[in-house]
């Protein structure tokens, strides 16, 4: 852990501004902002509060620009934009926190396993780890999704595949340094079973790791997810999904900028914010992964 | 350094067996591929003529075999979408282009993230120092085929300085190679402060200090030419991630890339090209990664004995 020196050859000191904005970022109130207006409430109440339907058209309105009745214009069969990035924030965090949730169980379970029995068994489950993460995953997505088609469960799968593996390798770290600890020995001396020492005993300490890395790892599935949808492997038209909505307005770019422009915007909005917010966790839950 | 060498060795080769079974495997799970190219109507002898040609009326096993011994000798078989080329024609033919524009984001990466890395490590806790940071997080966050669309937007349309898509001279490199770039902007950030910041704080450092050399100098000069190797070694063996990366911007720029031949590929089922790229892909990806690894094992012995 590295211990705060005071900086004796720092050529100048702090500035101000330095000084404010950390202090400003001390709680990360502007990022759980952004997520709670461009993601959560969204998610949860496109139904209500989206302008327009989602999937209907206005053949006379199409192409509007952004104005006081469509504020994100309408696309190029007249579906309100706006309506349509709400509607894509549930589609987001829904496979953002499937995809996530699945990963983590398995990766966890991996990782304290092979952490737990050692050996020949520990051996090759960490092959396995190693394997998964050599893959070009977005290739192999779109190499699955053109043979299977794409869909909502080949998409969280493909998304799973290429993310259990880096719970497996960071939880099995964390479990071979607890399994060495006395109580655990203690535990297995006062009769607890394998499986109670991994669940109650091992499983406990490293949960604040797994969701630093699960909080740190949302951004990163949702640009994936997001690339994956925009190269055709991910969510299928015409569910509105945000990464589909910048390819379809890919076409259009010199008409009808904010096609494109604001599910992107969407995407930037909440991957950064939750980058932030991940950081900040760490600091505060697990500091000695500063370099996760 | 040798076992390690050997065992990383072993294990890429493994990798590719994984990944060869289930291009293998992807291309018979949809069925006979006859079904997608041939007319419902279709003759019975053309159609065993054509399941000769392909060879599938083989068992699955000897199909398989057959198909890793010919891709090991670079010969993925004929595209079913252009029956007039071999699958190796078309991937040859897009080769250089990907490579350019990963070359071109490097270049990139390099020219905006080295002099950034170097003034946020000197200047700690100023305005440069968040600069950098606020680019870092960016690089990480922005969807690279969004970022493409918005420079095309900028760039393109609206102040005509470059083409909209397509490959041509210089001109159509630049934006997709900038697009691309960026996501390694942030790493390259990040290397070269950390790197710096050790150099920084070495003895040859504090002696050029005393000596009274000009602060530009000893930066600019004698720490830069230290903390700059790790980084640019990291860089040009990471050329290979890059390439697998350039599939969204190479289909955002219509760049006739490997990428945009994967994602045409995709849409027109051809999935003897599907395989031959997925395995020039990951052959890419993997011997790219092999490489790193072996040159961070040579530079940092612990990692051989871990």
């Amino acid at each position: 852990m590295a211990i705060a020196l005071p900086e004796i050859s720092s050529p100048r000191p702090p500035s101000r501004i330095g000084h404010y904005t950390r202090e400003a970022f001390r709680y990360p109130i502007l990022p759980v902002a952004v997520l709670v207006i461009v993601l959560l409430i969204p998610a949860l109440g496109a139904n209500w509060i989206a302008p327009y339907d989602p999937l209907k058209g206005d053949m006379k309105n199409r192409f509007a620009e952004p104005s006081a009745q469509h504020w994100f214009g309408t696309d190029d069969i007249g579906r309100d934009v706006l309506s349509r990035v709400m509607h894509g924030a549930r589609v987001s965090m829904l496979v953002a926190s499937v995809a996530i949730l699945i990963s983590g169980i398995i990766g966890t379970t991996f990782g304290i396993v092979s952490a737990f029995y050692g050996g020949w068994a520990d051996n090759l489950m960490m092959r396995l780890v190693d394997i998964s993460l050599s893959l070009p995953i977005i290739v192999v997505a779109i190499v699955v999704a053109a043979m299977a088609g794409p869909s909502m469960k080949i998409l969280i799968a493909v998304l799973v595949l290429s993310q259990w593996s880096r719970y497996a390798r960071l939880v099995r770290g964390e479990a071979l340094t607890i399994r060495a600890q006395d109580y655990i020995s203690r535990a297995r001396v006062s009769g607890a079973s394998n499986g109670r020492i991994m669940l109650r005993y091992i499983f406990p300490n490293i949960v604040n790791t797994i969701v630093v890395l699960a909080t740190l790892q949302v951004g990163f599935v949702i640009v994936l997810e997001a690339t994956l949808s925009f190269l055709g492997a991910g969510i299928s038209r015409p569910t509105p999904a945000w990464g589909v909505m910048v390819a379809d307005g890919r076409s259009f770019v010199t008409d009808a900028w904010w096609l494109s422009f604001f599910p992107g915007l969407a995407i930037l909005l909440t991957v950064l914010s939750m980058n932030l917010l991940g950081d900040w966790l760490r600091d505060k839950l697990d500091p000695k992964q500063r370099n996760l | 350094m040798q076992r390690y060498i050997i065992m990383r060795l072993l294990q890429a080769i493994l990798v590719l067996v994984v990944v060869s079974v289930i291009a293998f495997a992807l291309g018979h799970a949809g069925g006979n591929p006859l079904d997608a190219i041939l007319p419902d109507d279709a003759d019975a002898e053309v159609r065993a003529d054509l399941e000769e040609f392909w060879g599938i009326n083989e068992p699955l096993h000897v199909q398989y075999f057959t198909y890793v011994g010919n891709a090991v000798r670079g010969d993925f078989g004929h595209s079913f979408k252009y029956p007039r080329f071999t699958v190796s024609q078309l991937i040859a033919d897009r080769f250089m282009a990907t490579i350019q524009l990963a070359g071109a984001g490097i270049l990139v990466a390099v020219a905006i993230g080295l002099p950034i890395g170097v003034l946020t490590a000197t200047y700690r806790d100023t305005v440069f120092d968040w600069t950098g940071k606020v680019v870092a997080l960016l690089g990480q966050s922005l969807p690279v085929f969004w970022l493409g669309i918005v420079l095309m937007w900028i760039f393109a349309v609206q102040l005509d300085w470059f083409p909209t898509s397509g490959k041509g001279g210089i001109k159509h490199l630049i934006l997709p190679a900038v697009a691309i770039g960026w996501f390694q902007v942030a790493a390259m950030l990040r290397l070269v402060r950390s790197s710096m910041l050790d150099v920084l704080d070495s003895e040859y450092v504090k002696l050029a200090r005393i000596k009274g050399l000009p602060e530009r100098k000893i930066i600019w000069k004698h720490c830069l030419r230290n903390a700059a190797i790790a980084p640019l070694t990291y860089f040009a063996i990471t050329l290979g991630s890059l390439m697998v990366g350039s599939v969204s911007i190479e289909t955002v720029f219509q760049w006739p890339g490997l990428g945009f031949l994967l994602f045409n590929a995709a849409r027109s089922s051809d999935y003897a090209l599907l395989q031959g790229i997925m395995l020039t892909f990951t052959t890419i990806y993997i011997t790219a990664n092999l490489l790193v690894d072996i040159a961070y094992a040579y530079l940092d012995p612990r990692i051989r004995y871990n």
